[in-house]
């Protein structure tokens, strides 16, 4: 029985990391369509997120047959129930690269703006922290993972930063509006990724911890 | 135990000297020993029934025969007493024999009365007639019986004769032995039996003692070298001399020894060199069992999947990486069982690399199940870039040098066709044209042929002059100020050091400073600033261009160092560039050991840095 268990967990495992290297790809993809300006990777990205969708009702699935089947306790089920948020936080980062892939494909198709503003340095970033959460995950590491939690100040202190940006833009020369609140809403979207990035990273700490490090911040910092 | 010790003379096993405790421990001591007790027990029983048997058997015949012979005798001295038939007549006799053979004699009458005794007063003597060897004597002419004497309070032996003259019976005569002698002489015996099993067993016990040496002591050797072995040592080998099976399992034993030291040093030698070889492999090698457990990792791959090659060995490989083409292919390889070719892009950071994979699947020889998969990752990106430089180059040399040349085609062309109508003032603005874009070609030609002087082995560039910097920059700035003015830019000086000279060509590193520069004025729009600083430090001079222009995105920062290569095409052009600038910069800073730095904030301005060693120069 506990073999059996051991089993399931291992698959689950598999499972969960083969959606994040979905995810992690499709993301990566959507953010070269939008700084290289190429339509039809933002095309791809649109069009696979339906095998996203699918692994990620598999995993819930596979979670739900667990927990009915074998009752896990302890380390076990915080895996699961671990296992269970990040699918859900994971699929949604889906959406989002999805939603810059669109922005992607809106501003693909268009002239270039006539300012430059500093995304790559933003979307290194939402890199770095999105590969970085799923190493935690993958290598159950809640060092790694605080320290990603730290990252998302910078993540959102560039977010404000392009907002400010594109606002003084728009004000110049209404004609770039519409091109401007895409570009506006792919700086959204990537501080959303982010944000569900820390989501994942905290989840790798209950699940390695069995501490809850949600809503409070100050301990986290004090503990660094 | 120190004398058993000292007794140890075994000289053929030295190796190790075995304690008497370890040996008293040993178990092969203890069976035999209880083989030995469990022998010798029987045996001592077997013969001490067999020796007691014997000697009461004897000891019985040997009574019998001094009775027989006493009541033969007596029964002749009796005749005149039984003749008398008065007790007070022979009992003297009787009683003074009795004492002398230490025989109880009894003289009885035909009718069982006793007339003398050796022992008693016949007087207080009952009846005799019915006793046993009586009754017996009257029909055999004597009879034994071995009783219980009620009078001598002993086991007796007694034999009664009778006594007959010319078949007359006159009466009878019995002798009787006590039967302790039998006892004494099997206890006797037991004491000798006894007292010799003692001796065997003592002697049993040494020799078995010394015979369990003898097979202990190679066994124990044997043992510590096989465990010796388990631990990977095989530098042991054992003495023996001996011809027996243990002689026999020594010798198999340094055999196997020397074998697999042999075999394990040939599978160690064959091992670092195949490590050597997957080290030394700029392709990146993964191979996995399959269960996916990675079973070989070289740096190269670790490396291209930046990840620690130590720490991947045994994880499975979508642990290692999430890069699904590398896991999707190795579980193809393994399931279709054939060799698979697939490449993928890995976007880490900003440069995306391309990686071809060549994925195969392991068989472990006759298992008709796979044992996993191997991939081989080839780098294939410096490749491609190469490509895509070279294929731009192509289609960008044919495309710049077809724009002048269609212009003066068609400008030409109209010329011709309306010579006749065609106003002067008009004609004189084509033919204007007409030189501007000869002079782009010939500009674009010149570039060009400079390039490919540099790019060329053959001809090198000579540095042979002494040039000083401080001019030729200042040079370059003056030439670029009238442009600067029309565009509204403010050229000026930063940090200026005088007097810096290097070992150079005047043309060439003019030639550089003002492609830089130039680059500079071009992307800065009106209003802008373009900053120009020469600085001499510890080992270096740096010329530093920095303006506030458009800036260049990360992604472009490589490559605009590449022949024809423009980060915006249209506007470049516009400004008249052949684009070439900064690829001819390049090949001279090259030609100086110097090196180009580029720091960019697309949208806030550029800085261009051109450094030149100083060591170089000295030498």
């Amino acid at each position: 029985m506990p073999k059996h268990l051991q089993n399931e967990l291992q698959q689950l495992k598999k499972e969960i990391l083969q959606i994040a290297a979905m995810v992690e790809a499709a993301t990566d993809k959507a953010l070269v369509a939008l700084t290289d300006r190429k339509p039809e990777l933002a095309q791809e990205v649109i069009d696979n997120d339906y095998l996203i969708n699918d692994t990620e009702v598999r995993i819930e699935e596979e979670c739900l047959k667990i927990m009915a089947l074998y009752q896990p306790v302890a380390a076990d089920l915080r895996f699961v129930i671990t296992v269970l948020k990040v699918n859900n936080d994971l699929e949604r980062v889906g959406d989002l690269a999805v939603n810059i892939a669109e922005r992607a494909l809106y501003l693909g198709r268009r002239e270039r703006l006539p300012f430059a503003v500093d995304l790559p340095g933003m979307i290194t970033d939402v890199k770095v922290m999105l590969a970085g959460s799923l190493d935690a995950l993958t290598n159950r590491d809640p060092t790694l993972a605080r320290r990603i939690i730290a990252m998302d100040d910078l993540v959102d202190d560039a977010n404000y930063n392009l907002y400010k940006v594109i606002q003084r833009e728009m004000f110049k020369d209404p004609l770039i509006l519409k091109r401007a609140l895409h570009l506006l809403s792919s700086s959204r979207h990537l501080e959303r990724i982010a944000d569900l990035a820390t989501n994942i990273c905290e989840d790798v700490v209950y699940m390695v911890e069995g501490e809850v490090i949600r809503h409070q911040p100050e301990i986290f910092m004090d503990k660094e | 135990m120190k004398l058993f010790a000292g007794l140890v003379t075994d000289s053929e096993i030295e190796a190790s000297e075995i304690k008497v405790m370890v040996l008293l421990r040993s178990r092969i001591l203890w069976k035999i020993y209880a083989v030995f007790v469990v022998v010798i027990v029987i045996a001592a029983v077997i013969v001490s029934v067999v020796v007691s048997g014997v000697i009461e058997k004897r000891t019985l015949g040997d009574v019998r025969r001094a009775l027989d012979v006493r009541t033969q005798m007596l029964s002749r001295l009796s005749r005149p007493i039984l003749e008398s038939g008065r007790m007070a007549d022979g009992d003297e006799l009787v009683k003074a024999l009795g004492k002398d053979t230490r025989t109880r004699f009894t003289v009885i009458t035909v009718a069982g009365l006793v007339l003398a005794d050796s022992d008693k007063d016949p007087h207080s003597m009952n009846n005799h007639l019915l006793r046993p060897e009586i009754q017996e004597s009257i029909y055999h002419d004597f009879g034994i019986t071995t009783r219980y004497s009620d009078t001598l309070k002993t086991r007796m032996m007694y034999l009664a004769r009778s006594v007959r003259v010319q078949d007359k019976l006159l009466g009878y005569v019995r002798a009787a032995l006590p039967l302790t002698l039998i006892n004494q002489r099997i206890s006797d015996s037991r004491k000798m039996i006894i007292f010799g099993i003692a001796i065997i067993t003592l002697l049993t016990l040494i020799l078995g003692f010394f015979l369990a040496r003898h097979f202990i002591k190679p066994l124990l050797q044997l043992t510590g070298m096989a465990e010796a072995m388990a631990a990977g040592d095989f530098s042991i080998s054992l003495k023996s001399n001996r011809r027996d099976e243990i002689g026999r399992l020594v010798q198999a034993f340094n055999l196997m020894a020397v074998k697999s030291r042999a075999r394990i040093e040939i599978i160690n030698t064959d091992r670092s060199k195949l490590n050597a070889i997957l080290t030394g492999m700029r392709e990146g090698v993964i191979a996995v069992d399959r269960n996916d457990l990675v079973i070989h990792i070289n740096q190269a791959a670790a490396a291209m999947l930046q990840i620690d090659a130590a720490a991947s060995i045994g994880k499975r490989v979508w642990e290692i990486t999430r890069l699904r083409e590398l896991c999707s292919i190795l579980n193809d390889a393994s399931q279709q069982g054939c060799e698979i070719k697939r490449s993928m892009n890995i976007s880490y950071g900003i440069s995306g690399r391309v990686i071809e994979m060549h994925a195969v699947p392991l068989s472990s020889g006759d298992d008709e199940l796979q044992a996993g998969a191997m991939v081989v990752l080839f780098d294939i990106s410096e490749l491609r870039r190469l490509e895509t430089v070279r294929r731009d180059f192509v289609s960008n040399a044919s495309h710049e040098l077809k724009t002048p040349i269609t212009a003066i085609r068609a400008l030409v062309e109209t010329m011709i066709d309306d010579s006749a109508q065609m106003s002067e003032s008009i004609r004189l603005s084509f033919l204007n044209k007409i030189a501007k874009q000869a002079l782009r070609l010939s500009a674009i030609v010149v570039d060009l042929m400079a390039l490919s002087r540099f790019e060329s082995q053959s001809e090198p560039l000579i540095l042979n002059e002494m040039v000083d910097l401080g001019t030729v920059v200042s040079d370059s700035v003056k030439g670029l100020a009238p442009l600067a003015e029309g565009k509204g830019i403010t050229l000026e000086f930063g940090d200026f050091a005088a007097e810096v000279e290097i070992l150079s060509d005047a043309e060439f590193i003019a030639q550089a400073i003002t492609n830089v520069l130039d680059n500079a004025v071009k992307y800065t729009s009106a209003g802008g600033r373009v900053t120009v600083s020469l600085r001499q430090l510890a080992n270096e001079i740096v010329i530093e261009v920095k303006d506030t222009g458009i800036g260049i995105a990360p992604q472009d920062r490589e490559r605009i160092f590449e022949r024809f290569y423009r980060v915006d095409k249209a506007r470049s052009r516009e400004l008249g560039g052949t684009g070439l600038g900064l690829a001819i910069v390049r090949h001279i800073v090259l030609a100086h050991h110097g090196r180009i730095e580029v720091d960019s904030q697309p949208g806030r301005g550029t800085t261009f840095r051109i450094i030149f060693p100083l060591e170089k120069q000295k030498s």
